[in-house]
């Protein structure tokens, strides 16, 4: 009966009945720093562009582009999804804030581990930029709900955060 | 009761974690450079615009439908579904089913059934900003006889792209033609 127990949970371990997405318990704070890097510079459209060749050369492809909102969104292997986007940050910064979801079995997963971000986007993103990716201030443009409200509170305090490593 | 527990945990490494899953696939292709010779070409004194509408003539005429558009950034995505069964697989998967059946373990023949074509173009300004890059990429998604996708793949034979390119010089040629000047 034990055995039987043992066996019923180690499946239970690999498979899920339902096929909901899997959310990260990790903190907001934790996800958006892992996830946004600002860059020193305002022309969004050549960001943008720079992020699709990116986004191509690392085997994505793209599946949405919304140009004016400055977001993307990308598929590798059909079960890696990745959506990027840009948030004006002053008038001389960008934030740009990825994130990913990865299926697994019948499952969709967040990915909330910072090496993925580093290694597999913004080391290559700012290779092709040719600026270096600095932290994104804690209260940057791209947090939840906070675009218009960051984008007019900014101004000196973001290049001031901006310019710190 | 600890072979219990020893199989519990074997039991939970054996499932994929999927941060892991995630940097393996998320890294760049172990062929990027050689990808990226295949993929790209340079078009000088031909304009983004023109490139991009060369581009979408060139994938429907073969056969592609076009699913998204971005003309600001010059991105075109395009996807088609053709039939992926070959003869010889099919052959090989009954063949099997037939000879394991003999011996008494139930086999499920399994063989590509469809596949679907997607395609990402994108046209830049060239590094130095002299004149407009292509950059296509072909990617294939295949579905078994069971209804399942199954194997994904980039499609890294050169001659494909290079036929893509052959057509949309002509297609650039034609358009010049149609407009009765220089393609600028």
């Amino acid at each position: 009966m034990k055995r039987a127990l043992a066996m019923l949970v180690l499946l239970a371990g690999c498979q899920s009945a339902t096929p909901t997405p899997v959310m990260s318990g990790k903190s907001a704070v934790e996800l958006r720093a892992m996830e946004s890097r600002l860059f020193q510079t305002a022309d969004r459209r050549a960001m943008l562009r720079t992020v699709i060749a990116t986004v191509q050369d690392l085997g994505y492809s793209i599946d949405k582009v919304a140009a004016g909102a400055g977001t993307v969104t990308a598929t590798k292997a059909a079960r890696l999804v990745l959506t990027v986007s840009l948030y004006p940050q002053g008038e001389a910064a960008t934030v740009v804030r990825a994130n990913a979801m990865i299926a697994l079995a019948v499952r969709t997963y967040q990915v909330d581990d910072p090496v993925f971000y580093q290694k597999d986007f913004f080391d290559p993103l700012a290779h092709a930029l040719v600026l270096e990716a600095l932290p994104a201030p804690p209260d940057a443009a791209g947090s939840a709900a906070a675009a218009p409200e960051a984008a007019a509170a900014s101004g000196p305090a973001a290049s001031g955060a901006g310019a710190a490593k | 009761m600890r072979l219990c527990w020893l199989l519990l945990l074997f039991g939970l490494a054996a499932c994929q974690e999927p941060n892991a899953v995630a940097l393996k696939l998320g890294a760049p292709p172990e062929s990027a450079v050689k990808l990226r010779s295949f993929e790209m070409r340079r078009f000088d004194g031909t304009a983004g615009n023109v490139l991009l509408v060369a581009g979408a003539a060139t994938l429907q005429d073969l056969g592609f439908t076009i699913t998204e558009s971005a003309p600001d950034v010059g991105v075109l995505v395009a996807s088609k579904q053709r039939d992926a069964k070959e003869v010889a697989q099919v052959a090989g998967q009954v063949a099997l089913a037939i000879g394991l059946a003999v011996l008494g373990a139930p086999y499920s023949p399994t063989w590509d059934e469809t596949q679907s074509i997607h395609v990402t173009l994108v046209i830049s300004p060239d590094a130095g900003g002299r004149a407009d890059q292509a950059r296509v990429s072909f990617d294939r998604y295949i579905t078994n006889n069971h209804g399942e996708l199954w194997r994904t793949e980039l499609v890294d034979d050169p001659k494909i792209y290079q036929d893509f390119y052959d057509r949309m010089s002509q297609a650039i040629h034609i358009q010049s033609l149609e407009v009765g000047g220089p393609s600028s």
